[in-house]
Parts: structure tokens; sequence; C-alpha cells
């Protein structure tokens, strides 16, 4: 039975704790990040002539890794077939072994989730915690997280508990149909809205 | 710039494939037509002038991967990946480069034979042109996967191939005998081929300056890939103009088909860089 992540996006503080514990457990080195956490900001204030202020300021959090779509964009562009998805769990890893680091996947990937690391001359991904989902566990971003805004598992129960795969900033779910459900908070609007902006940009990019 | 720069391998390959696979079309044509030509035939050795070409396409696109050896691995992707056609399509069609290049240059190719082959490897080219183009069809960068992408790399292999094609023909020896009609129907190969690739690419960067983007300006993106089509334009009209001239006057022929060449391969390159800047995803 295939996986999913599911993100509570009413709960995340953005406080990375699932991003730090991921880059502990994987051992990354200091620009190396599997998770990142995008802060999103929106509107403005303003104040009226009695000197009252009012806004329309929302900030919201998204933590996202790797969503291990349905319909990858990675694999399909993938020459060696070294990016690959498990029929069983659904999970996309990259076999080192076989990479070309050609940077094809990262190039296509609508995520960012791969990054082609040339220390180790090949593309490095979150891969779901794939050892640790063979055991039973769920990954360590999920048992990391504080606030319990994570979780993993079947997908037909992540998707009973969320209600959208769009959220800003990532791009519609229909490219590549992640496998990622999402409880919206009041201030997370859907993709691609005006006035939504990434206020850590140098962080994420 | 710093995108230009990591991309360099893969400007030089597809800008050079391009021109070195283009350049068997005007070896066709001349080898089809009348007129006086010299007892052997075939180019000899000025076959081996696109191999080279390709061949130094092939070995700069290697700078472009972390593991050279595993490239083998690449044609397991065949039908799945649209890398790995192209790179089963450009594998197959340099080894046919090569098989003629040997047989010519020994002589071992009556004129039928070299009339026929040539005519393969010009239709061959034409279909690695569209695999080159075909190699960017990623759904998630949407300039890159539209058909303008392939329409400009087939417009691009078609124009550089004219450029070092004619020069060939005229190294063989044989321009002073080519009938003119020949080198008319090469200058407008040429002019539409720059056209289609100006209109191509010009597409390109308008579906670039209407992508929604956090992160990017698509705006000020495409305002620079159009500066690089400006460019490409430029060069290619004074390379299709250095043509003409070679073509109308033949006491000029050589080094107007030189600098010909040399315009259309700047124009060419500056196509390719426009192309890669344009490299935005749907993500962000």
């Amino acid at each position: 039975m295939t996986k999913a992540f599911f993100f509570d996006n009413s709960r995340c503080t953005g406080c990375r704790t699932c991003q730090l514990a991921c880059k502990d457990y994987h051992d990354l080195s200091i620009d190396q990040t599997y998770r990142k956490v995008y802060d999103m900001e929106s509107g403005a204030c303003s104040m009226d002539e009695r000197g009252v202020v009012t806004h329309t300021c929302k900030l919201y959090h998204v933590a996202i890794g790797c969503n291990h779509c349905e319909d990858p964009a990675c694999t399909k562009v993938c020459p060696t077939g070294a990016m690959e998805k498990d029929p069983e769990t659904g999970l996309v890893s990259v076999d080192g072994d076989k990479c070309l680091g050609c940077g094809y996947c990262v190039m296509a990937c609508p995520y960012g989730a791969p990054t082609l690391d040339k220390t180790v001359g090949h593309t490095i991904k979150c891969d779901g915690c794939k050892n640790r989902v063979a055991e039973g566990k769920k990954p360590i971003c999920v048992e990391a997280c504080p606030l319990r805004a994570l979780d993993f598992g079947e997908v037909e129960e992540m998707k009973a508990r969320g209600e959208s795969h769009d959220i800003d900033p990532l791009p519609s779910s229909s490219y590549t149909k992640p496998s990622l459900y999402i409880r919206m908070s009041p201030d997370a609007k859907s993709s691609q809205a005006a006035d939504s902006r990434i206020a850590n940009p140098l962080e994420v990019f | 710039m710093e995108a230009l720069a990591s991309h360099l391998p893969l400007i030089l390959f597809t800008a050079l494939c391009a021109i070195g696979a283009g350049a068997f079309l005007p070896m066709a044509l001349r080898a089809s037509v009348g007129g006086a030509s010299p007892a052997k035939p075939g180019y000899g050795k000025l076959a081996w002038v696109p191999v080279a070409v390709l061949a130094i396409g092939f070995v700069a696109v290697f700078f472009h991967v972390t593991v050279p050896l595993n490239a083998p691995l690449a044609l397991g992707g065949i039908g799945r990946s649209p890398l790995s056609n192209e790179v089963a399509v450009g594998g197959a069609f340099l080894a046919l480069c090569l098989l003629y290049a040997v047989l010519t240059t020994a002589g071992k190719l009556s004129a039928n034979a070299n009339k026929a082959f040539l005519w393969v490897l010009a239709a061959s080219a034409v279909v690695f042109g569209l695999f080159m183009g075909l190699a960017y069809n990623i759904a998630t960068i949407p300039a890159w996967s539209s058909s303008a992408a392939s329409v400009a790399m087939v417009a691009l292999t078609l124009l550089g191939g004219c450029a070092l094609g004619w020069l060939i023909v005229g190294l063989a020896g044989k321009s002073e005998t080519t009938p003119k009609s020949v080198g008319y129907i090469l200058l407008a190969v040429a002019v539409v081929s720059l056209v289609a690739a100006a209109i191509a690419s010009g597409a390109e960067s308008g579906i670039v300056a209407a992508l929604p983007s956090f992160v990017h300006d698509t705006a000020a993106i495409a305002a620079e890939a159009n500066g690089f089509i400006a460019g490409f334009t430029l060069c290619g009209i004074l390379g299709v103009v250095c043509l003409a001239a070679s073509i109308v006057k033949p006491s000029a022929s050589r080094i107007a088909s030189i600098l010909s060449l040399a315009f259309v391969t700047a124009a060419i390159v500056l196509a390719r860089c426009a192309f890669y800047l344009m490299e935005v995803g749907v993500a962000f």
C-alpha cells in the first residue's frame, strides 16, 4: 500500500525541528538539507486619520521535503533509471551507483527536492527514510515534529486527514500529483495568489 | 550569467552538434546535382570535418555530467527519458557519420552510394536536431516543453549546417562547378531557418515572461533572453549575408564562407545561451 505525507499547516510554527532532525539523522553537511521550511507572508498594515491601525497581514509556514509524487517528474527524465519509485511504498529515491550526475532531475522537480552533490558525485534527496519505513517506523521528520504537524502513512489515511495538495508557494499539484495532503490554516491561500511572498528566500534557495 | 556558466558544456554540445550534423545537407545537395565533378565521388578526408565538429560537441557534454563512466547506463531510459532518446539517436548518428567518413576517405563509395549515404545523413541530421530539442521536453519547465524548443533546434541545425556544409563543398573544389541554384537553395534554407529559430526563441521568451513566480523576476529573465535572441538574429543575418556573397561572387567564395561560418557559429551559441537562460520551472 503506497504511502503519503500529511502536513497540518494550521499547527506548523516554522520551528525547523523537522529540518534539523533530518539533517542530524542523515548526517548532512551544513549546506545540505532534504527538508525546507517556507515562511509565507501576505498583506499589509494601514493607519486611518484617527490613528487606528488595521491590517490584512497573514503568516504561515510550509514544511516540505520530497513529495514522492504519484507521477514524478524526476523518474520520467532520469536517463539511467537511478531515480526510482518503490512500487510498494511509493517512495522515490536515488541509486547513487547508477546516477550520471546530469542534473535533469534537479531541473525537472517542481519542489526542488533533488540536489546535485558534487562531493559524492551524484544527486541526493529525501528518500522518505525508507529504511525506517521498512522497519515499520515513520520518517524522522514526522517523529521529531513537536507540534505533530507532520504525519506519514497509508495514502487513504492521509487523504482523509488533509483537504488539499495545493498551498502557496507550491506549484499546482496537477503537474506531478504529490503524495502530500494538507490541512490549511486560515491564513494559507491557494496556489499563486498575487500578494503572497516568500519571506526567507535566502534560506530556501 | 551563473546559470549560463554551469550550462556551458551543454551550450557547446548543442551548438557544435547542430552545426556538424546539418553540414551533410549541403554536401548531399551538391552530390546530387549535375555539373563537372572531380573524378572521385565523395568528400574524402573533408568528410572528417563535420565528424570532428560533432565529436568535439560530444566531448563537451561529458564535462556536464559528474560520473561520465555511467554514460552507457543512459541507454537504459530509451522510450522513457527524453535524454536517453537523444543519447541513442546522437550515438547512432555519430556512428553513421564515422562510417561515411571511413568509406569515403578510402574511396570505397560509388557515386550513387555516396549520394544515397549523404541523403541518409542529411535526413538523420534533421532527426538528431529534433531529438536534441525533444531532450528538453520537461513538462515542469514550460518554455522548454513547448514545441518551439524543437522547432528552434531543427532550425539551428539547418542554419549551422548550411554555413559549414557550404564551406566544405568549397574546400572540396566543388563550389566553382556547383550550379548557382544549389547555392540559392541553401541560402533559402538558411534564411527560413534563421527566421524560424528567431520566432521560436521569441515564443519561448514570451512563455517565460508570462510565468508567475514567487522567486524569479520572469519579465527580467525574458528580457535578458531577448537580448541574446537579438544578438543571435544580428549574427545570423551577417552570416546569411556572407553566405549569399560566397554564392554570388565565386572569387570571394572562400573568405565569405569562412566569415559566414564564424557569424553563424556565434549566432547559434547566442541562441543556445538564450535557451538555457529560460530554464524557469513551474516551481515557486
